[in-house]
């Protein structure tokens, strides 16, 4: 298809020079649709998003001019009395994205890096082919088995033993039922763990084999080379693996809903139920007026902020240790 | 304008059609309108609202479709009360012909759902098309069903004053239950809803002063009733009745307020029912005869007073209530002054005629709509409410001011 000379260039290396794409030579005929298909693609995708965001950010002005920053720092939500506080459903959201992130981001990570260097070559593709799997498994499915299967388990087993063997420390205080804030984490890391495995494998599975080698030749021992050698390499793929994990975490709906009890207080322990901004807008939907559909909109541009932000802050995190790097 | 004027004589020839043919069936009383919606003109309709209705909704229209070859009903839409409230409000958009809420419509609902030239509660008619009751059901290992309860305690349980099973405001009623120790997990309405109105309706009326306020809005005051119940001291909130249902069923020591029909459906709440203290003294448990003896108490509700809660009559079970529909008064496109309202008469006769037959039970070899309410787990409207039923849609009328059904 290509008419330019495409030169290979070794695995992990990057090519010399600039991208056969930003080569300059006269134009042939093709290259005008080409461009054009382009621009057209990437201008849908630009309006698609733009029109999206304006959509929600306007309709979530009257809540905005009703309840100001009290949409933010408000702790009782009543739509009855037009009582929008959204704080505990923010603080619900961080608490359970960290929870899931806490356990999935090592045990992803460590996965990964067996499935590519310890896994025998005969099972790492049925492992993969799984672990792609679990990652389409609708979200639906994970909340029923978190509510009919770990819900009355952890109400009967693993809060008592929580709570004895931490003698009912802050977080790990108070009554519980079967749903709480640290069951929705839970079920969230499970959730996430696919993600960050699939993505994690293919960032480790490219780092050069020639760089292991030399590292394991200088004398390093396994555990040196992944972490001097193999994570390094790959922590660009990682922390995308992860900022896509914390999108996932942070905007799971109904999963959510099943299981954190959806209680709209700030949570004093995590044993407790609680609820998140995602799973407010599944169950808060049904019968809300005019303005409480407005507020739904609120929750919505807050969880994109929110969204935002994380992916942000992996971005910079990323930036430096980068620049780090290269000093 | 020519099609403007050739619906409006189509219109006006249904209509005189449909009173002709309703007149004199009217002189002979009882459920006069079987007989004469078989072959309504073509025309769709369609509703949204009340997820309590749903299931007598979904049934009810396939029965209808089957008895009218030229009615199109769109299936019922189960998106809350206020939703279908603002649904309808907003006809000329929405394409929603009649609301479902099981709390009649106030001038403060249209307000949350209309910024100008709103219209006034004097432009909707409310009818009444369902009766189901609420029943509370426990999950406490051990504990038999027939637990007795009352308003008090419930409310006490829901505000976080009352935090286990072995309570003694409970033992002192149940001297021969074994109660455990174990607290109590109070499951809620996380949404909107009309079963959280009728129950807090009911932990109002039943306690009056005697609890006091708290987080849990059962209080003193009637402006606490809230269809939206709020969150209560503890507890496990879940959304529709269904939710409430299965969450009850999945959590060990937990109880919860749920439509009759859904302990009906559910073998393991069936199991464990309490019975409810009523305004005579008398503890019952739900039941059809109940809920339907608590609402011939109150013979004359209307939209304005339609609360069935705690009525007097020891076999009335005191947590009740109706659904309503909520329909515009005036039914006609060709109507300036009802920029809101783009129904046409063809569909306005078929919408009253609809609700009418869902409001009546009918006879053997005429079934309406009452009867299949029966089957699902609702009780049929007591005689006198399909009597206001069929009056308050005789009020629905097109431009002329004719009446539609």
């Amino acid at each position: 298809m290509s008419t330019g000379p495409i030169t290979e260039s070794a695995p992990g290396v990057a090519p010399e020079g600039r991208a056969p794409g930003r080569v300059k030579r006269p134009r042939a005929r093709s290259d005008g649709a080409y461009w054009g298909i382009l621009y057209g693609t990437t201008l849908i995708f630009v309006v698609v998003c733009a029109t999206f965001l304006v959509t929600l950010v306007t309709s979530s002005f009257s809540a905005w001019g009703h309840s100001g920053l009290g949409l933010i720092t408000g702790t009782t939500w009543n739509p009855d009395k037009q009582l929008y506080g959204a704080l505990p459903l923010i603080i619900g959201t961080l608490v359970t994205s960290a929870i899931a992130l806490v356990l999935a981001v090592p045990l992803g990570v460590l996965v990964a890096v067996a499935l590519v260097h310890l896994v025998p070559r005969r099972l790492r593709t049925p492992m993969s082919s799984f672990v792609e799997l679990l990652a389409a498994v609708p979200s639906v499915v994970f909340g029923g088995v978190g509510f009919l299967v770990l819900a009355p388990y952890f109400q009967q087993h693993f809060y008592p033993w929580l709570q004895s063997t931490t003698h009912s420390f802050g977080p790990f205080s108070g009554t519980f039922s079967t749903t709480s804030i640290l069951l929705a984490g839970i079920v969230l890391f499970v959730m996430v763990l696919p993600t960050i495995v699939a993505f994690s494998r293919d960032a480790i599975a490219i780092v050069p084999e020639e760089q292991i080698e030399g590292a394991m030749s200088l004398g390093a021992t396994r555990w040196q080379t992944l972490w001097k050698v193999v994570l390094p390499s790959a922590r660009t793929g990682i922390t995308g693996a992860v900022t896509l994990a914390a999108a996932r975490a942070l905007g799971e709906t109904i999963a959510v809903a099943m299981v954190i009890g959806n209680y709209f207080k700030v949570p004093h322990s995590l044993l407790q139920g609680g609820t998140t901004l995602a799973s407010a807008l599944a169950t808060q939907w049904d019968g809300a007026t005019t303005l409480t559909i407005s507020a739904l909109g609120a929750l919505a541009v807050i969880l994109i902020a929110i969204t935002a932000g994380v992916n942000y802050a992996g971005r910079s995190l990323l930036r430096r240790a980068n620049q780090g790097a290269t000093l | 304008m020519r099609l403007k004027t050739r619906v409006a004589v189509t219109a006006a020839a249904v209509v005189g059609t449909a009173i002709g043919l309703v007149a004199p069936a009217l002189a002979v009383g009882g459920d006069p309108y079987f007989k004469t919606d078989t072959q309504s003109a073509v025309a769709t309709i369609g509703g949204a609202g009340s997820t309590f209705a749903a299931p007598l909704q979904q049934s009810a229209i396939t029965a209808y479709l089957a008895r009218n070859g030229n009615a199109t009903i769109n299936a019922y839409q189960a998106v809350g009360s206020g939703a279908g409230e603002a649904d309808v409000i907003k006809a000329a958009t929405t394409g929603i012909n009649w609301g479902g809420t099981d709390v009649p419509m106030t001038a403060a609902d249209i307000a949350k759902n209309c910024s100008s030239g709103c219209p006034t509660v004097a432009s909707f008619v409310q009818v009444p098309i369902g009766l189901g009751g609420e029943g509370i059901t426990y999950n406490v290992r051990g504990l038999k069903t027939g637990l007795k309860l009352n308003g008090t305690i419930l409310a006490e349980i829901y505000n976080g004053k009352i935090t286990t099973w072995n309570n003694k405001a409970i033992k002192k009623l149940n001297p021969t239950f074994k109660l455990p120790g174990s607290k109590i997990i109070p499951v809620f309405r996380s949404d909107s809803s009309g079963t959280s109105y009728i129950f807090t309706d009911f932990l109002a009326t039943s306690t009056r002063s005697t609890v006091g306020h708290g987080p849990w809005p059962y209080a003193a005051t009637k402006s606490e009733i809230s269809t939206y119940a709020g969150t209560p001291a503890y507890g496990v909130g879940a959304a529709h009745n269904a939710g409430v249902a299965s969450a009850v069923a999945n959590t060990a020591n937990s109880i919860g307020y749920v439509e009759y029909s859904y302990i009906l459906l559910n073998k393991k709440l069936a199991g464990s029912v309490a019975t409810i203290l009523n305004a005579s003294g008398k503890y019952l448990a739900p039941s059809i005869k109940g809920i339907a003896t608590d609402a011939a108490a109150k013979p004359h509700v209307s939209a304005t007073s339609f609360s069935i809660v705690f009525e007097k009559g020891a076999a009335a079970y005191p947590i009740a209530g109706y659904t309503w529909a909520v329909v515009w008064k005036q039914q006609n496109a060709t109507d300036t002054n009802t920029a809101n309202n783009s129904v046409a008469s063809t569909t306005g006769i078929l919408l009253v005629k609809y609700l009418d037959w869902l409001a009546h039970t009918g006879t053997t070899g005429d079934l309406g709509g009452q009867h299949f309410a029966a089957e699902d787990g609702y009780v049929a409207l007591p005689a006198n409410i399909q009597s206001l039923a069929t009056a308050t849609l005789l009020q629905v009328v097109n431009a002329g001011n004719h009446k539609l059904l």
